[in-house]
């Protein structure tokens, strides 16, 4: 599966062959953290596996001379449920090749995270438990009978700390035993009585009649047939002993049924794995003092959870983020800028070929250049993001705002991504995998366009300064961001009512503990979001910038270049051979494919009150909105501009009036954000049926509120 | 007497959740089962969000989710024995 490093000698049994190892356990239980942990430095990150919506991860690494291939599976509760991220870890764990499954468990919470240690026994697989975050367990007084864990558990248990690095070489050498020994230990969990007696019931019918299937024992078969295994039926389906088994099974959950008062067997697995749970905790668990971590989490959260100050503070957080994301990024911008600018020099000063030279640099290097720009904008965000999320603080925020959101057909934990989508909707897009279901997550990917990303900020500044006085223009900026935000909500609940009808998503939600952040994990995550928005962002837009120069500047006129030519020759003053030179650029445009196509969607457009260079910038602007400013920098003929730039502002101010700027911002702000996001959004979504969704639902509601917005306008300030 | 109806810091033990499928599926997993202990800690805003502590677990749950989870106070239990 790609993992190039691990792939030298991969036997698994061999002694250098690579070890495969399943990594399962409930989320906040600091698996990131160990798996840097155990793969120090060496950390080769394979990339994502194909999984529709929520990724599994592979990760490869050396211990010792032996090689370990990690599958980072997605943190679950429960492997039997219906979201998305559990069925991921359960096709995984019951279908795919591994060696071993690591467990990793958090030691400070043993007896909620024993309810997914269960469902894993029962799979009967090889197994280790690492009871994760032994530091903060010894911290807040827990003593945890090791011994006596494993005897009931019937697997390896391991103390580790991912932060302090206690118990990490162990559990490798540990891992690396167990898999190479051929034997696996059985399944040894006690359940009820009731359960227990059918359980051996069905084994001593198998005992004797000499059964045995692969390497399971007859008493884990018993569990698994009354458990329902599905994949278990379906093996034994054809084997002649299931005529006999069959009644006995029936007769058993009748038993069990009437016992546990449900005919439910995923409910009755729940009951019994919890009083299972209860009882090792109450067994192995000393807790000497009042848990300290627990007790300080409650403490804050009556600051940050208070039903008056909750709001505020989260909203002074977020009021900082934004703060920090545009003033700070600002400053890396500007050299950003101008090194963009003096490389593009340098490597158009290198070039004979006036083509070629303004493919690399007009084309490739401006529009490459435009999204690197916003790269330092992009990692205060995210650094922020992670910030919020690795200390438990994102939870909060959701249980704060689950009620208001809740008006508006979303879900508490949509405005993660809402969030998100003010700086960029492509990650905005990806931070969407967090909601559960399917139809709060595809509701917000849908409204997500709505919230004004930092690339169409441009596009306001220009047009706002071209027709507002500077007073004024921050204030309807401002407007602009908010009635997008307002726009979506009112979008959200229209999607609910309309199209993503049924049941609410139910809100249950674990409120983690407060942890202080891990340095080495908020860099991972920035690095490596960074890392993809570089990767992915710039071939996507460096594809669309060479398509735009192309269809700008093709097909060529000779003719006119040649009568032009002439003219400019013959013009007397320098005054006149720069008007005729952009006229001829004007001209060319005109007849370029781009102009084509402009004057081919105008009537589409003109109801809004654009004409066919508005309609060609807005074309332009669906590969990204970095491109709609340059786009109309070079349709009105000034060569190149940037929002700044007077004599655009001008231009405009002569060519248009209010009511088209207004309905064009309108446009702006609500049509495909851009060909890197519509990408994202079709891969998130689940399929390009959805793309075309989005499409026509932004496209008509671009169109609508525009052509309210002109008509208005039109009433209000006259053409 | 239903969860939702608890007030601020009280204890209880679960009785019976009437749910289905999904939902209680969900909340086994977090452990809010028959039987666990629970503790109520905070509301949010016109009690739209409830967060419990259930045995060890910080949890937020909705009102409407919360009033399908029949509980017996801890004060019952003691004023009954």
């Amino acid at each position: 599966m790609g993992c190039n490093s691990c792939e030298i000698d991969k036997k698994p049994q061999s002694g250098l062959g690579a070890i495969k190892i399943a990594l399962a356990g409930q989320p906040n239980v600091g698996k990131s953290m160990l798996i840097n942990a155990m793969s120090g430095g060496n950390r080769v990150k394979v990339g994502n596996f194909s999984g529709v919506t929520v990724d599994k991860m592979e990760i490869c690494f050396e211990h010792h001379c032996h090689h370990f291939d990690l599958i980072d599976l997605p943190g679950t509760y429960s492997i039997d449920g219906f979201t998305q991220e559990e069925k991921v870890a359960k096709d995984f764990l019951m279908n795919e090749e591994y060696d071993l499954i690591l467990n990793v468990v958090d030691s400070t919470n043993l007896q909620r995270n024993l309810l997914l240690t269960c469902e894993l026994l029962e799979l009967n697989k090889k197994m280790v438990v690492a009871l994760n975050m032994a530091d903060e367990a010894k911290k807040d007084g827990i003593d945890i009978d090791i011994e006596q864990l494993q005897k009931i558990l019937g697997v390896k248990v391991i103390m580790v700390s991912a932060k302090t690095g206690e118990g990490v070489d162990e559990l490798l050498d540990t891992m690396h035993d167990i898999v190479d020994s051929g034997k696996r230990e059985h399944n040894n969990l006690i359940y009820s009585d009731p359960l227990e007696e059918e359980i051996i019931k069905i084994r001593k019918f198998l005992d004797e009649k000499g059964f045995s299937y692969k390497d399971w024992s007859n008493r884990e078969v018993a569990i698994g047939l009354l458990f329902e295994q599905e994949s278990l039926y379906k093996e034994l389906h054809d084997n002649p002993i299931m005529i006999e088994l069959y009644p006995l099974i029936r007769d058993s959950l009748t038993h069990i049924y009437t016992h546990h008062e449900t005919k439910n067997i995923k409910e009755i697995k729940a009951v019994e794995h919890a009083s299972i749970a209860r009882g090792i905790a109450l067994e192995v668990v000393k807790q000497h003092s009042i848990s300290k971590s627990l007790t300080l989490t409650q403490k804050i959260d009556s600051v940050l959870l208070n039903k008056y100050l909750g709001i505020p503070i989260f909203l002074f957080f977020m009021w900082g983020l934004f703060q920090l994301t545009f003033t700070f990024g600002n400053y890396p911008m500007d050299y950003i800028n101008s090194a963009i600018g003096a490389f593009g020099d340098f490597v158009g000063s290198h070039i004979t070929n006036d083509n070629i030279r303004s493919l690399v640099v007009d084309g490739i290097i401006a529009g490459v250049g435009a999204v690197l720009l916003f790269l330092p904008n992009i990692i205060i965000l995210y650094i922020g993001i992670a910030l919020l999320e690795t200390t438990g603080y994102m939870s909060r925020v959701a249980f704060l705002l689950d009620g208001f959101f809740h008006k508006f057909g979303l879900h508490g934990k949509s405005f993660i991504p809402l969030v998100t989508g003010f700086g960029c909707t492509v990650p905005a897009y990806m931070a969407a995998r967090t909601l559960k279901s399917e139809k709060d997550r595809l509701i917000t990917l849908f409204i997500l366009g709505f919230m004004s990303c930092g690339a169409r900020l441009p596009i306001y500044v220009l047009f706002t300064g071209a027709f507002f006085s500077e007073a004024e223009s921050g204030n309807i900026l401002f407007l602009i961001y908010i009635s997008g935000a307002l726009l979506g909500l009112i979008m959200a609940k229209v999607l609910r009512v309309v199209v993503f009808k049924g049941e609410d998503e139910p809100f249950v939600m674990e409120m983690p503990k407060y942890r202080l952040p891990s340095f080495k994990l908020i860099w991972h995550t920035v690095y490596s979001n960074a890392a993809s928005y570089l990767n992915k962002a710039g071939t996507f837009i460096l594809l669309a910038s060479m398509i735009i120069w192309f269809s700008s500047n093709y097909p060529k006129q000779p003719e006119l270049e040649k009568i032009y030519s002439v003219k400019i020759e013959q013009a007397s003053t320098k005054v006149a051979k720069n008007r005729l030179a952009t006229e001829l650029k004007a001209k060319e445009l005109e007849n370029s494919y781009l102009g084509k196509i402009g004057k081919f969607s105008e009537p589409f457009f003109a109801p809004l009150g654009f004409d066919w260079r508005l309609s060609v910038a807005l074309e332009a602007g669906l590969a990204a909105k970095e491109v709609v400013v340059s786009t109309l920098g070079v349709l009105y003929s000034v060569g190149e501009v940037d929002e700044t730039s007077k004599s655009l502002k001008d231009i405009l101010h002569k060519n248009l009036n209010i009511p088209i700027a207004m309905s064009f911002i309108v446009f702006v702000m609500i049509y495909l954000p851009c060909f890197a996001a519509s990408r994202v959004f079709t891969k998130e979504a689940g399929g390009i049926k959805y793309f075309v969704y989005l499409f026509l639902f932004t496209t008509t509601t671009a169109w609508v509120l525009s052509f309210i917005t002109y008509r208005v306008g039109l009433l209000i300030f006259g053409a | 007497m239903k969860l939702s109806e608890l007030k601020k810091q009280e204890e209880a033990i679960v009785k019976r959740v009437n749910a289905t499928g999904d939902l209680k599926q969900r909340l086994a997993s977090f452990g809010l089962l028959k039987g666990a202990n629970i503790r109520v800690i905070d509301f949010a805003l016109g009690k739209s969000t409830i967060e419990i502590m259930v045995d060890g677990t910080l949890l937020a749950l909705r009102k409407s989710e919360a009033e399908n989870i029949e509980v017996e106070p801890k004060w019952a239990v003691t004023v009954a024995k």
